[in-house]
């Protein structure tokens, strides 16, 4: 009996423990309550210590980063210089280019930021977990900064702020799974929803009337609209399906986000909030059976 | 308390892995991945102390990097305190002698851990998990692991010095009078 009571007491224990985390993971689930403000207490007292040892161990750090992506390094060095020699041809069309963009953003009201005001932030961290593409700012509701405001760099739209605690904010950003965004092409009239699919991959385009053509080099926008998470007009990626013919079949499109992710420092966020910033759905030139173009975004 | 405590020993190693992991190893990435330390000690603890001690701690070190995550609070918890379970029944079962069965065993169990999560969380609904992206994730985890096990075991031992390790994961517990 008592070497039965003895092997029975870490099963027992095991029991208790693997209890205990589905009783938390289902409290969590549930939304509410003590567990996302123990979670936002907790990374703000831990900050600190972050920041120190952060800067601390940088240099090692950064080491081992160019140790273990040595490869990707050179691959980097060889990819500048091609583009560096690929600028200086494109500095010759670069006026024109200007005066187009200017025609075009007046054309489709690119006003990107506009008077939208906005709390710059230092990228702190990458993810916490290997299974979420996220990045880690030291701006959090001291500053202003709420969950859900979007969150830009210099050239679009990075993704939104999914967790905030009073000094740092966990931004989602735009290549998780989880994310998605309506987005309209410029100056195209195709409006759809881009969908995160993995670090390193381009966004899934799903138009909402797949019969509409793309051309190729199209640069996709955020739609906005009623409840979008996301004001309109922020950039977010560049068309990267082969072009067919005048256009690109609507099943095949992709978008190659315009800002790097890999490489944030800095970044913008928005102090918008559909709340604040209501907006009136922009008239689509054609229909959209899918519904509103109105962004969405699934809750991690 | 008592400072010879194992708890406490526990306690304070669990505070410095953690630290190590959240802070020191932050921005230290393998192909852009993260080691898992944390869980890597709950394995160690299971394999060289027994796979009760090992769940424990498994468990709250599991559940303090949750505080850090954005998936659902509980579940690298979950998934530590069974994965190092395992282990710690492995161990028992093989017995003690076997060199490589530390590292090796905390390879594979971190592997399982890394595994086990993504599925557990695809079951709770988060997206994108199961890919080509996981067994690299496992791999990477897994081999870290391995290299930490050896001197995260010489902690372990230290902690526990004097507790004894029951040959069976069933009688892993108690101190030697």
């Amino acid at each position: 009996m008592a070497v039965s009571r003895r092997s029975a007491r870490p099963r027992f224990l095991i029991v208790i423990l693997v209890l205990a985390s589905m009783t938390l993971i289902t409290l969590d689930l549930r939304g509410g309550g003590a567990i996302p403000k123990v979670r936002g207490k907790v990374r703000d007292l831990f900050a600190p210590v972050q920041s120190a040892a952060g800067d601390a161990t940088r240099p090692v750090t950064g080491f081992f980063q160019g140790v273990f992506q040595y490869d990707q390094l050179r691959h980097d060095n060889a990819r500048l210089r091609a583009e560096n020699a690929s600028l200086r041809a494109q500095q010759i069309q670069a006026q024109y280019l200007q005066q187009e963009n200017k025609d075009l953003t007046d054309q489709l009201k690119l006003d990107f930021v506009g008077d939208i005001p906005t709390v710059a932030a230092r990228v702190i961290g990458g993810a916490e977990s290997n299974f979420e593409l996220t990045i880690v700012i030291d701006r959090g509701t001291a500053a202003g900064v709420l969950k859900g405001m979007p969150v830009v760099a210099s050239s679009g739209l990075v993704g939104r702020v999914l967790e905030v605690s009073a000094r740092q904010s966990t931004v989602l950003l735009l290549t998780d799974p989880s994310a998605s965004v309506g987005i309209q092409f410029a100056p195209q009239p195709a409006v759809g929803v881009a969908t995160g699919q993995g670090s390193g991959r381009a966004l899934e385009v799903t138009l909402y009337d797949p019969s509409q053509e793309v051309p190729g080099a199209s640069v996709a926008v955020t739609s906005g609209g009623a409840g979008s998470p996301y004001p309109r007009g922020v950039p977010v990626g560049r068309l990267t399906a082969p072009a067919k013919g005048p256009g690109v079949q609507a099943k095949s499109l992709t978008l190659d986000p315009v800002v790097d992710l890999g490489r944030l420092s800095y970044v913008d966020v928005l102090i918008w909030t559909p709340q604040t910033h209501p907006v009136t759905t922009p008239a689509p030139a054609t229909s959209t059976p899918g519904g509103s173009p109105s962004t969405t975004a699934v809750r991690r | 308390m008592n400072p010879q405590s194992p708890w406490l020993r526990g306690a304070v190693i669990v505070a410095v892995v953690f630290v190590c992991q959240e802070a020191v190893f932050r921005g230290l990435r393998i192909d852009g991945i993260r080691t898992d330390l944390l869980l890597g000690l709950g394995v160690v603890t299971a394999i060289v102390a027994g796979a009760e001690r090992g769940a424990a701690v498994a468990f709250i070190a599991a559940l303090l990097g949750d505080l850090f995550v954005n998936t659902p609070f509980g579940l690298s918890a979950l998934v530590a305190c069974v994965v190092a379970f395992l282990a710690g029944s492995v161990q028992a079962g093989i017995g003690a002698g076997h060199r490589w069965s530390v590292p090796t065993l905390t390879a594979l169990a971190s592997a399982l851990g890394v595994v086990l999560w993504a599925l557990l969380g695809t079951v709770l609904g988060l997206p994108g998990l199961l890919g080509p992206r996981l067994l690299v994730v496992a791999v990477v985890v897994a081999s870290v692991n391995a290299l930490v096990s050896v001197p995260l075991a010489v902690l372990m031992r230290w902690v526990f010095a004097g507790v004894s390790v029951a040959p069976s994961a069933g009688a892993s517990r108690g101190y030697v009078a």
